[in-house]
């Protein structure tokens, strides 16, 4: 792999800055290029490295979003491309005073892609109380509710009864009795 | 594993009972042809659902011919001709069981600690045959096993910390040798079932745990008083059903060519009779009798 300083064409000594800001104005430019998802990955690894690097050396960090309020564009794509170890590095780099309902929402996505089942659960009930007038954080929470006290069974066991239950039977046997007495005849000599 | 992932059979139709039975059989006879009769013992319904989830997941179709089971003559029943596959899957049976009877050698009490030994004895040299025969699989439960170790020595750990370990060994052992396709569904419905029997064994044994000072994700939790046991009954169902309903979206997502609705059947009545039969006792009021509704 190629040096990530030199994909992202800052020097070592750069600052945190520079680096977020080359790092945006890189993928801007590959974007709007159209370039192939090829060269984009490329970049993001090396970002994710330089920048996984110095936290390693034990420097906090930002990432690149976080300066213009936070904007979580990355971590998103992160987490739609299924890169949830990259987008936990990213959301936990975010310090404390900083982290708002969108974060707690996104770690919770992270965390349920993840299994972590109860962890999601109460990131995603925060979120709901942080800002509750946020539809999207409402509804993971509620879902949520809804599937803990069970409410997926009855509605997956009934889709399994289609065919033969007796409710199918008695209104197939109903239409047929409409049909045959419209053309004089009587299926159903009771109804 | 524990015998809580099985079949619910009421719900089963004839043709699906006779198809898992004949994994179940095909598994058996697997183990007794690869390793000895005695390998048989350690013989459960989960491995046969590890089974089953193979064979539903694997390209090419799956035949099936009648035999007799030596043990029952009577009894006639199917056999996979797969063996292939079940031979993997006896290995990764041996696998869990070995590394199973380790974790109990380091038990605080004494008798289990006994009868560990003596299953080790037995299972040791099965061991080295299976763990040769199936690298991967060795590795995904080896590594996990080292990864419960240090989650329970670090102490109170969160309940999908806890968890963590031994779903991702079943993640792995379910998305062993898959077509690629089908890995990711298989691998998320691995890690929801292995979530799933930590979860619902940790509550089954915590009074056990708790008189032995082992370590158990609800160590925390007060069950003195009928209504606090009934609470942590309740708050455990909820843990089930959100592990449940992930389980369910992830077999959804498999599209599982053959024997979906077997899979259906135990991941859904399945695990709700085992979680009944455990919860049963925090509810109050043990269920005796076996319980089943015509609506």
């Amino acid at each position: 792999m190629r040096d990530p300083y030199d994909i992202l064409g800052v020097p070592r000594g750069a600052t945190e800055e520079q680096i977020n800001a080359a790092y945006r104005e890189k993928a801007r430019a590959l974007q709007d290029s159209g370039a192939g998802d090829g060269q984009l990955e490329e970049l993001n690894s090396a970002y994710d490295a330089v920048i996984m690097q110095r936290a390693s050396a034990g420097g906090r960090y930002t990432y690149a979003g976080a300066y213009s309020g936070n904007d979580y564009a990355d971590i998103r794509e992160k987490i739609r491309a299924n890169r949830l170890e990259d987008a936990q590095v990213l959301l936990d780099g975010i310090p404390d005073a900083r982290r708002d309902a969108e974060w707690y929402y996104l770690k919770g996505t992270v965390q349920q892609k993840r299994g972590w089942l109860e962890e999601a659960a109460s990131n995603f009930a925060r979120a709901a109380q942080m800002d509750p007038d946020n539809k999207t954080y409402r509804a993971a929470s509620d879902q949520v509710n809804q599937t803990r006290s069970g409410g997926y069974r009855t509605e997956r066991r009934s889709n399994g009864d289609s065919g033969c239950s007796a409710r199918n039977i008695c209104s197939g046997l109903l239409c047929a009795d409409c049909c045959c007495e419209c053309m004089g005849g009587d299926l159903v000599p009771c109804c | 594993m524990l015998g809580y992932v099985r079949a619910f059979k009421p719900e089963l139709k004839l043709r699906e009972y006779e198809i898992y039975r004949g994994v179940y059989c095909s598994l058996c006879k697997a183990l007794g042809r690869r390793y000895s009769p005695l390998a048989q013992l350690f013989l459960s319904y989960d491995f046969a659902f590890a089974a089953l989830l193979r064979l539903a997941a694997a390209d090419g179709g799956c035949s099936f011919a009648q035999s007799r089971c030596p043990y029952r003559p009577a009894k006639k029943c199917l056999r996979c001709e797969q063996t292939a596959l079940f031979d993997a899957c006896a290995d990764a049976l041996i696998i869990t069981v070995y590394y199973k009877v380790v974790d109990d050698l380091r038990d605080p009490g004494f008798f289990s600690r006994l009868r560990a030994a003596l299953l080790f004895s037995l299972v040791w040299l099965m061991h080295r045959k299976a763990a040769k025969a199936s690298p991967e699989a060795e590795r995904a439960v080896a590594e996990a096993m080292e990864q419960q170790r240090a989650t329970e020595q670090a102490g109170q750990a969160g309940i999908d910390a806890a968890a963590d370990a031994s779903a991702q060994a079943l993640g792995a052992l379910a998305s062993l040798d898959a077509p690629q396709a089908k890995q990711p569904a298989l691998r998320t419905l691995g890690y929801m079932i292995g979530r799933y029997v930590y979860l619902l064994d940790a509550a089954d044994d915590l009074a056990r745990d708790r008189k032995r000072g082992a370590f158990n994700p609800f160590a925390q939790e007060r069950i003195d008083t009928p209504e606090a046991r009934r609470a942590f009954a309740a708050r455990v169902r909820g843990m089930l059903n959100l592990t449940q309903r992930a389980a369910l979206d992830a077999l959804d997502a498999l599209q599982a060519p053959r024997f979906g609705e077997i899979l259906e059947n135990i991941v859904l009545d399945g695990l709700d009779q085992s979680a009944a039969r455990v919860l049963a006792a925090y509810e109050g009021g043990a269920q005796k009798t076996k319980r089943f509704t015509v609506e």
